[in-house]
């Protein structure tokens, strides 16, 4: 007659796996990625074995690796807890825009894991964008969505990224974001900011729409709040501080305003639909 | 005549346009949106929009920046 051999149940890069009692970080190592340059336990790096304990979490990295999609995956969703990637990566969103408030958004979007991004503008980077924009000097002159797109793939090379280089207006909007769950709208010039208020309403009155209005300066940060200013409409800002002469627009108010969109979405992504900031 | 503008209870002194309601608030109506009683209305279409008593008004003025 045998015994059943006593199992500690661990994780090994988010994913769970049995190992025998007695089983040590090394070892675990060697069984199951020996090329590993570095041994994580429980959030510490070691440089010395150490016996495993029954819900121990070992994270295994060889530098310059790519993690597998489902290695990956399985990290984001025990970050975001339960319920939340399931959501996020099926979720579709438009960034109208992608430039202080477009390049942020999709950067927090694509670290959150949302499934696919459909981003459109058709500007390309020039040095002045550096003060606040999620682009490199070694992408001056570049497209901004190509740009940008390419930015995104090394923080998640598992999100479907659409880079659409187009000029929009009041009549290709609603086409261009016809597939989107959510459209964040991250213009720069304030009479664009009316027309996809107007576009979206008209043609796609069911997709939620998070626009931006007043941002500019070094004003308060608590001034900058999100509200809801019609159906389907939130916007996000002071209300007041346009850019112009003498009032710049800086990566702080900027990322905070991108910041708030992007939870916005998030939150409109996880079905509150019904709450007015 | 009561509407509701902007969330606020306000009290006008009778029927009149979106265009005229704009410029008896005073409002820069350059980039402004309006939504009359769950319709967003541009500012071509504001002439033939009147309000009436117990109307809820909505009002974004977008200014530049992103």
């Amino acid at each position: 007659m045998t015994t059943a051999a006593a199992h500690l149940r661990i994780r090994i890069n988010a994913l769970p796996v049995e190992v025998e009692a007695g089983a040590t970080l090394f070892g675990v190592r060697a069984a199951h990625k020996p090329d590993a340059d570095v041994a994580i336990l429980n959030g510490f790096p070691l440089a010395e074995d150490r016996v495993l304990a029954d819900g121990d979490e070992v994270v295994l990295i060889r530098r310059g690796e790519r993690p597998s999609a489902d290695e990956l995956r399985a990290q984001m969703v025990s970050r975001h807890g339960p319920g939340v990637h399931e959501k996020v990566e099926r979720a579709c969103i438009g960034i109208a825009g992608c430039g202080g408030l477009g390049s942020a958004v999709a950067v927090a979007l694509a670290r959150t894991g949302v499934g696919r991004l459909v981003l459109v503008d058709f500007d390309v980077v020039e040095p002045s964008n550096l003060n606040r924009q999620q682009f490199f000097v070694d992408q001056l002159g570049e497209p901004k969505v190509r740009a940008l797109k390419a930015n995104l793939e090394r923080i998640n090379p598992y999100i479907a990224v659409e880079a659409i280089d187009r000029r929009l207006t009041l009549e290709n909007i609603p086409e261009t974001f016809a597939a989107c769950d959510v459209v964040a709208e991250c213009f720069d010039n304030p009479a664009m900011k009316r027309d996809i208020v107007l576009a979206m309403r008209r043609a796609l009155p069911d997709t939620p729409l998070v626009t931006v209005s007043g941002i500019a300066g070094t004003g308060p940060s608590n001034a900058i709040r999100t509200r809801r200013a019609f159906r389907n409409v939130w916007v996000v800002g002071d209300g007041e501080s346009a850019a112009q002469p003498g009032r710049g627009l800086l990566a702080p108010r900027v990322g905070i305003a991108a910041s708030h969109q992007a939870n916005k979405v998030l939150r409109l992504i996880l079905g509150e639909h019904d709450t007015e900031d | 005549m009561k509407v509701r503008l902007n969330g606020v209870d306000e009290v006008l002194d009778g029927e009149m346009t979106l265009d005229e309601l704009v410029a008896r608030l005073g409002i820069e109506p350059t980039n402004l949106v309006i939504e009359l009683n769950g319709a967003v209305l541009s500012r071509e279409e504001w002439p033939a929009h009147s309000v009436h008593e117990g109307d809820a008004i909505e009002m974004v003025r977008f200014v530049g920046g992103g």
